[in-house]
């Protein structure tokens, strides 16, 4: 009888006293029923230590209704420890998780409300795809004529009502990921928690399949938290994207402000491709500071990065904001000259990146359209000079890894 | 005969003909290894059942007429229908036992990382490397110490003991190879841990829990030097009634048993690899 209070409470957003019903298990749950106002999800200083190691370190966001939250970082960076916290398969340490306003760090899985979709999906092999979208139902006692049309409704939702009767061994990888995608919607959840659950399909049907997600997640409006460490994934696919690294969120912004205005060095790095110039701060004024970099000195304006004299500082440029400079000719006003030998030229089709070693060891990459390099009318060739040009708006100041701006 | 003329012809087509009839060869030579090893397995088993149907009072080869005696003799004595009627409760007792606490310590074998799990593994495993006899013995002497009465239940208890091995190794194998994420999944699905075991993972382990069964049926059916210290009158299984009966007399009712035995063994085995394809856990 609870599961079936649980469900009117999954599918009705309905007033708080429907809330009440949910089980409180735990003495460390919150007795103050769930608040409709309140986030899908909100985690508040979330930690977890595994004997002496740190996993997770105080992570905190919140997630408004229908949001897409990618968790980007390297493995063993804390991202698929978050989201097993989330969904209650670890213990926290320390923190707490809030789904709907409900406290729930220390309920079992079974009473959380998210579904689950894994990288292998975990179809259950000895049931049809049809008893797979219904488990989640059956356990939770809907009566049997509901389960039939929520789990047709389902099905049809991602376009798999042929297939209701097969064995998920018969399916290919995207019926599958389709079919987990149905089991883990059917229950309505509060939130739909993904675990990098494109890793296992190739590029175009990877591609196809993550715009299929992302028009379904809008469909339904189900807030979703997305775990990977494809960056182009996540830039594609995220209302907002949370940067990992060593356990911690680096940043957590917009898909634009991460790649952007990245706040460290980290993410500068991990998201897109970045250039780096060492420089020191020479001089620093109210207006502007002027830093002398190996491609010679940078002026800069106080409202594009804070800066004190005799810092040092990491100055990066984006590889498509470099301009190739034909010879003879002068880099437009104030913009930045460098000049470097081509070490290498990788062709990909409709962009062309050209690998410069800039002097004092340093490695630049400039990636332009292979139609504008082939405007240029310059052959390149590894070992020839080349003269970039970049303008000093397109640069972010890092000192200590963290962004001056 | 033709193969071998064109080998010695001329050309090309006779050296292709050539490799063609080496290939026949080194197939043939196969197919006679495998009979003779066929051969050798089955023979003695072959003579057993043979023996049984033989008129003559003595166990001898060839038999002399067929007779149906020797199991009217098995179903007329209460000591053999006693001895089958024990194997087959200690039989299902002890494979039950071992299931039973076998199929849990696998899944935390497999599932849990904690101090001192490979030396709970080996503990577990640590049944296949003590000889028979030993264990036997062993089993008298605990028995003998601790005052309890030696009944069926202490031989259910040996041989459960001598098929966990079996269940931890089979189950443990299977485990490893079912990701985490079917349990986690059927969770958050609304399952209790309990009911996702149930009704997601141990569906997934059902030819490891078929195979399992079946050795456990197996070893304890097989078994001599175990049941030979703990049975009692009473007690007495069919492994040690044909034991105590060789001993004694030579007449091929042993032979009409141990067929018996051998049928339903088999049995045994065509059941296990029609449901759980036994063949994928013997190599």
């Amino acid at each position: 009888m609870r599961s079936v209070a649980r469900e009117q409470v999954a599918s009705d957003p309905g007033p708080a006293p429907a809330r009440a019903a949910v089980p409180e298990t735990s003495a460390r749950v919150s007795r103050l029923p769930g608040d409709p106002a309140a986030s899908d999800l909100k985690v508040v200083g979330m930690s977890k230590h595994f004997k002496d190691v740190v996993a997770v370190r105080d992570v905190s966001f919140e997630a408004q209704a229908g949001e897409f939250i990618s968790f980007l970082g390297p493995s063993g960076c804390g991202k698929t420890t978050t989201l097993s916290m989330i969904a209650g398969f670890q213990e926290v340490t320390a923190g707490a998780i809030f789904i709907r306003g409900r406290r729930v760090e220390g309920l079992p899985p079974e009473k959380r409300n998210t579904g689950m979709v894994f990288q292998d999906y975990a179809l259950f092999p000895h049931m049809s795809v049809a008893e797979n979208v219904s488990f989640g139902l059956r356990m939770r006692h809907v009566p049997k004529a509901d389960i039939r049309s929520r789990v047709a409704k389902a099905l049809g939702l991602v376009r798999m009502s042929d297939f209701a009767a097969r064995s998920p061994t018969d399916l290919s990888g995207g019926q599958k990921q389709r079919v987990a995608l149905a089991r883990a919607l059917v229950i309505e959840p509060d939130v739909l928690l993904l675990d990098e659950p494109f890793g296992a399909l190739d590029r175009q049907l990877r591609e196809r399949m993550q715009f299929e997600l992302k028009s379904l997640q809008q469909a339904v409006g189900i807030t979703t938290v997305f775990v990977t460490h494809d960056q182009e994934e996540a830039l594609l696919l995220s209302s907002r994207i949370a940067v990992m690294n060593q356990g911690a969120i680096e940043q957590i912004g917009s898909p634009g402000e991460i790649y952007e205005t990245p706040a460290t060095i980290f993410v500068a790095q991990f998201i897109g491709k970045s250039n780096f110039l060492p420089g020191d701060v020479v001089s620093a004024t109210a207006t502007g500071a002027s830093i002398d970099t190996p491609a010679g000195r940078i002026v800069v304006q106080r409202r594009q990065a804070r800066l004190a004299e005799r810092q040092h500082v990491a100055c990066m440029v984006r590889p498509e904001a470099l301009h190739l400079l034909r010879p003879g000719t002068e880099a437009g006003g104030d913009d930045i000259v460098a000049r470097g030998v081509v070490r290498e030229i990788a062709y990909q089709g409709a962009s062309t990146q050209i690998i410069l070693d800039l002097p004092g060891a340093i490695e630049f990459v400039a990636l332009k359209s292979t139609s504008e390099v082939a405007s240029l009318g310059v052959a390149f060739e590894i070992g020839k000079p080349v003269d970039v040009s970049w303008p000093a708006s397109a640069m972010l100041f890092f000192t200590d890894g963290k962004s001056c701006a | 005969m033709s193969t071998v003329a064109s080998a010695f012809a001329p050309g090309s087509s006779g050296l292709l003909a050539r490799l063609g009839l080496s290939r026949r060869l080194g197939r043939l030579a196969t197919a006679s290894y495998i009979a003779l090893v066929v051969l050798f397995l089955t023979v003695p088993v072959l003579v057993v059942v043979v023996v049984s149907f033989d008129t003559a009072n003595y166990v001898q080869f060839p038999p002399s007429g067929i007779t149906l005696k020797w199991y009217a003799t098995i179903l007329q004595s209460g000591t053999w229908r006693l001895a089958f009627f024990n194997s087959i409760i200690v039989g299902l007792g002890s494979t039950v036992l071992a299931l039973a606490l076998g199929v849990p310590a696998a899944y935390v074998l497999a599932r849990r990382d904690f101090r001192g799990r490979n030396g709970l593994f080996a503990l577990l495993l640590s049944p296949l490397t003590i000889p028979w006899v030993v264990f036997g013995l062993a089993s008298l002497n605990f028995w003998s110490a601790t005052g309890l009465p030696r009944n069926l239940l202490s031989i259910v208890i040996a041989h459960a003991v001598m098929g966990l091995p079996y269940v931890v190794r089979t189950c443990v194998a299977v485990l490893v190879g079912v990701s985490p994420s079917f349990e986690l999944t059927a969770r958050t699905l609304g399952a209790t841990r309990a009911r996702a075991f149930v009704l997601v993972t141990l569906p997934m382990m059902r030819m490891a829990i078929v195979a399992s069964t079946i050795f456990c049926l197996l070893i304890s059916f097989i078994n001599v030097p175990v049941p030979l210290f703990l049975t009692t009158a009473s007690t007495l299984t069919i492994q040690v009634a044909i034991f105590s009966q060789m001993l004694s007399n030579t007449d091929p009712t042993v032979a009409s048993v141990a067929t018996v035995q051998l049928a339903i063994i088999l049995l045994a085995f065509y059941i296990g690899q029609r449901v759980a394809k036994l063949g994928d856990f013997l190599v």
